[in-house]
């Protein structure tokens, strides 16, 4: 969703002078990328359903701080990360979902196994770099792999700058790039032998 | 440039789509090298991998139905915890604070008021006095008690002279008594310690409080208490008298 395109005529002036409607319309609005940003850090249904109730909670209590004239996406992202962080780093460690141990047992049969099998260990191997990245790089890949915000946008949420939002980038793709073994580093399918490059 | 280098500026600028006409030499460099089309290569597939990883984390884009109603019933409850009372309090909050630094500023005010002490000072003996305090005897001698002596005239604004009970033992100091004393009363009160008269030196000096009404005029000495005259004179008329210790 983007930021700009995000901004229903004057819900947030309704908001503020206590229309309920309003304030449903609000979370409808943005329910989704805001649970899905829970999501995708906590990896937990239920702790993101927590994470996206308390941030609308203090969007309500708030209302009268957000400003009309721009979206409150960004708000909501920032509030929702922090509360993500603060919760995650209660519990320390992240518990398996129970969906993705569904998801590792069930495969598509319609690929060939062997790729079925290196996919899958890819895949693997980049959720546990993803979880074990610094919250700030993870926070970035997030915004700009999962929700396709741009470079300006991701860095206004993030509140930082675009060149500082790259270098996030940059280290936490160089982060994910180390823990893959060396002989996954060449696409899979693309590679017709292993290369090992020494430098 | 070097393929290490070309490879790292080509990563970055296929990584944020930057890449344009500018970028001409990476892209020749590119076709040419058989391991940086690996590495961009392997960049764009890492890509595609991490948005499937993060895909696979959000497989319920929706949060459950009942979520809005807790919401909604969260929302409109009073507010609970240390920032609400904060929030409910905070008019009364703000007057106890302003009552109690104003109560606080008057009792500091008073404490820095009655702890304060006015020292008396010479107007004229800046440097002597510092130079007596430097030593032992001339602090021993600063805290000896002094005397005032009997004012004949009650009735003329005239300064009190003190004398001090007793002499410094430091001889420097002594001398600076010595000759001070002489110039207010004709009774020398303190001796010098003996030595050997090296010259006869006196400082003209008056000890004046302001209080008085005198103000900061420097009052004569009355009567015989004024110095000889040609002691005066000799004090002016000796090059060393004036200068620093």
């Amino acid at each position: 969703m983007p930021l700009e395109a995000s901004q229903p005529e004057s819900l947030v002036e309704r908001m503020q002078s206590g229309d309920l409607d309003a304030f449903e319309e609000f979370f409808n609005t943005f329910k989704r990328p805001v649970y899905a940003t829970a999501l995708a850090i906590t990896r937990d249904p239920f702790l993101a359903e927590e994470v996206l109730q308390d941030c609308f909670v203090k969007a309500y209590r708030v209302r009268e701080r957000l400003d009309p004239a721009r979206s409150p996406l960004p708000w909501l992202q920032r509030v929702t990360i922090n509360l993500c962080y603060s919760r995650v780093s209660r519990r320390r460690t992240l518990a398996e979902p129970i969906t993705s141990l569904i998801t590792n047992l069930v495969v598509d049969l319609a690929a060939r196994p062997d790729q079925v099998v290196e996919s899958r260990e890819v895949l693997e191997v980049l959720q546990r770099g993803i979880d074990a990245l610094p919250p700030k790089q993870q926070t970035a890949v997030i915004l700009y792999y999962l929700h396709g915000y741009s470079l300006a946008e991701a860095a206004e949420i993030a509140d930082c700058n675009v060149g500082t939002m790259k270098s996030r980038l940059h280290y936490a793709l160089k982060a994910l790039r180390v823990r893959l073994p060396v002989e996954r580093r060449v696409p899979v399918g693309t590679a017709a032998t292993v290369r090992v490059t020494t430098r | 440039m070097s393929c290490r280098r070309i490879s790292r500026e080509l990563l970055w600028l296929a990584r944020f789509g930057e890449l344009g006409p500018s970028s001409a030499p990476h892209l020749d460099h590119l076709a040419d090298c058989h391991n940086c089309r690996d590495e961009v290569g392997f960049d764009r597939a890492l890509v595609q991998q991490l948005r499937i990883a993060l895909a696979e984390r959000i497989e319920q884009p929706a949060p459950s139905p009942d979520a809005w109603d807790v919401i909604l019933e969260r929302a409109q409850a009073p507010e609970r915890g240390l920032r609400a009372f904060l929030h409910n309090q905070a008019g009364v909050l703000a007057a106890r604070l302003r009552t109690a630094t104003a109560i606080t500023a008057m009792a500091l005010a008073g404490i820095i008021a009655t702890s304060t002490q006015v020292s008396i000072t010479h107007p004229q003996a800046e440097s002597a006095e510092t130079e007596v305090l430097t030593s032992a005897a001339g602090e021993l001698f600063e805290r000896q008690p002094l005397l005032s002596r009997v004012r004949t005239d009650r009735g003329s604004q005239v300064p009190v002279p003190y004398l001090a009970v007793a002499g410094p033992s430091d001889p420097e100091a002594a001398f600076l008594v010595s000759a001070t004393l002489a110039a207010v009363g004709s009774t020398p009160v303190v001796e010098a310690p003996a030595e050997p008269p090296a010259e006869e030196t006196t400082i003209k000096s008056t000890v004046s409080l302001g209080a008085t009404g005198g103000g900061s005029k420097p009052l004569e000495p009355e009567g015989e208490a004024s110095p000889p005259a040609e002691a005066s004179d000799h004090a002016l008329s000796d090059p060393s008298a004036g200068e620093p210790f």
